[in-house]
């Protein structure tokens, strides 16, 4: 993406997103180049993907993980 | 700048289809998450072929003889996150003045002790003078950090300091004293209150504080040093959190121009209802918008960036921005905080500080709340990832008008020293000289055994202590000096410039003309 092949990029990353659709930080980086595709919508749906998926491991550690 | 780097998503995509994705994210050093590797080809910048800033310890000459209580084993973890220090001319002569923040330990807070800070006086002539006990400093608290600010526009910078269980608000009366004014301004908060910082994020000429809580931890319900998965690391037993442990929200006080705060924190959209542990808050006009927007750092878990909507709103446009976490979407241990116009963009980037083997990261503002994180590109995500970093801050230390970075370590487990491998409990310093071309050369091991000195670090200031034109740098440190040293907090400066020709011819003599200088100006 920094080379400017930004829709090379998210080819790419929709493709890793359909793979591993509950891995967080695809969708991270999908929505980055979404965004500096200008698709913003598009960005907008994946940062809330993210967000969602961050929430339930927050949650998930917070079960496993609390004080003794 | 053309990047020498991989694009990201062809660094990721490979990994995924190997399926590595679960060991990136495993949970094998107990509360700290695995990060993802340094892009491949990644190479440290060193610097050469350019003068280095020399920076020399001279805590020794200046009086100054403040030691921070330290429990060696640091069971829990709010005996490992004090240590702040503020410049601030309290007296208005022209001249830095220093305060250092203490803590007691737990054992000691449990018997209702406590540790003094001190406030140093400027002399004027290389030394300083402690008049804590004048100015009624002492014992504000179990303080963290702090912030300083003209609170009720009187002409005299007042001090906030940041505590577990209560801040304080210290008023400077202009003759050498201040008085706490907690209770009547409201600003105590009461919880486990971390970074600190004024701005005027309404433009009414008086200036709010922003304060960034981290745990909602007690004294008489302290998790067990060991007991669970978040009190382990790489397979020692070590104090518990933050991961695990309950956060605490946010804060913002608006200033009512007549010595109170109003706490405004739910109604402007900054109260952290997740409870994300925050540690360094800055506040920045990011977007040249006239009003000052709030950054704030989080330990494990996305930073935010709060855009200063007008009219006693904030968005946190953190994840949209690109200033949240890192440019592969992991979150980090984010703890100090800086900004500077390293680019000479005319737009304020920032750079957070986080722990080992995670990256410092370098946002390049681009403009229009796009941020780039450039670290590696830039050269300073490399020679930060084996140390725990704190304070930070952009600063010109060689005076060729280009912002550099400095940023002090130290871990927060002493249990680490056990290891075989790993940075270890103390650990040295890093310094970034900027190359005026967006990056940064490594000149760490380059600026004289100070920096190299392995400590115990953690708040940083940066200013000219003796308006010789240099920029120095103010350390405050746990657990002592390292190799007997007794000294736990440091002050380093620059002792020669850069930018002369002559001086690339002659480096050696050079420096040592400026040691002379430095030694005339600060007699022993």
């Amino acid at each position: 993406m920094d080379e400017g092949k930004v829709k090379e990029a998210i080819l790419h990353l929709e493709t890793a997103v359909r793979l591993n659709p509950q891995t967080d930080y695809m969708h991270y980086q999908l929505q980055a180049a979404y965004r500096m595709d200008s698709r913003i919508q598009d960005a907008d749906r994946e940062l809330a993907l993210y967000k969602e998926i961050k929430a339930g491991k927050r949650e998930r550690e917070a079960q496993g993980m609390g004080r003794d | 700048m053309k990047n020498r780097l991989l694009p990201h998503w062809k660094r990721v995509i490979p990994l995924l289809l190997l399926g590595m994705q679960t060991v990136l994210w495993s949970w094998a050093q107990g509360g700290h998450p695995v990060p993802p590797p340094p892009p491949p080809g990644v190479k440290k910048i060193k610097c050469s072929g350019r003068p280095v800033p020399q920076l020399e310890d001279i805590t020794k000459k200046t009086g100054i003889h403040f030691i921070h209580t330290a429990d060696p084993e640091k069971k829990y973890i709010v005996e490992s996150m004090g240590g702040g220090v503020l410049l601030l001319d309290y007296d208005r002569d022209g001249w830095p003045d220093i305060y250092f923040t203490n803590s007691p330990t737990v054992a000691m807070a449990m018997k209702g002790e406590k540790s003094p800070g001190a406030l140093y006086h400027n002399n004027h002539d290389g030394t300083f003078t402690d008049v804590t006990a004048k100015a009624g400093v002492a014992t504000p608290c179990f303080a963290m950090g702090g912030a300083v600010g003209d609170y009720n526009n009187d002409g005299w910078p007042d001090i906030y300091v940041t505590c577990f269980g209560g801040n304080v608000l210290y008023r400077n009366n202009g003759d050498g004293t201040f008085t706490d004014v907690t209770a009547k301004a409201g600003v105590a908060d009461g919880r486990w209150s971390t970074g600190a910082a004024f701005g005027d994020y309404d433009g009414d000429g008086f200036v709010d504080l922003m304060v960034a809580n981290y745990v909602d931890f007690h004294l008489d319900d302290m998790p067990r040093f060991g007991s669970s998965p978040t009190c382990k690391y790489r397979g020692l037993d070590v104090q518990c959190g933050p991961r695990g442990l309950k956060g605490a929200g946010d804060s913002l006080f608006h200033n009512n121009g007549d010595g109170t705060f109003t706490d405004v924190s739910k109604s402007a959209g900054v109260d952290d209802p997740n409870g994300y542990y925050g540690l360094g808050v800055v506040w920045a006009d990011f977007n040249n918008t006239g009003r000052p927007d709030i950054y704030v750092a989080n330990d494990s878990g996305p930073n935010f960036l709060y855009r200063n909507e007008g009219k006693g709103k904030f968005t946190d446009i953190g994840l949209e921005s690109g200033t949240a976490v890192s440019e592969d979407g992991s979150e980090q241990a984010s703890m100090g905080v800086a900004i500077g116009d390293y680019n000479h963009t005319g737009r304020p980037s920032l750079m957070v500080t986080d722990f080992t083997d995670e990256d410092d990261a370098l946002c390049r503002n681009d403009g229009d709340w796009d941020f780039h994180d450039v670290s590696y590109q830039a050269g300073v995500a490399l020679p930060s990832l084996p140390w725990v970093k704190w304070g930070d801050a952009f600063v010109d230390l060689d005076n060729d008008g280009w912002l550099d970075l400095i940023a002090v370590s130290g871990h927060v487990y002493p249990q680490v020293n056990t290891l075989p491998s790993g940075g270890g409990y103390r650990q040295p310093k890093l310094l970034h000289l900027n190359q005026q071309d967006g990056t940064f050369c490594d000149a760490s091991d380059l600026a004289g055994p100070a920096l190299l000195e392995r400590r115990v670090s953690r708040g940083l200031a940066v200013g000219d202590l003796f308006n010789d034109g240099n920029m120095d740098v103010v350390i405050n440190d746990l657990d002592g000096g390292s190799h007997g040293s007794e000294e736990p907090w440091s002050c380093r400066r620059p002792l020669d410039q850069s930018g002369t020709r002559r001086r690339k011819k002659q480096p050696s003599g050079d420096r040592r003309a400026a040691q002379d200088r430095c030694r005339r100006r600060n007699p022993d």
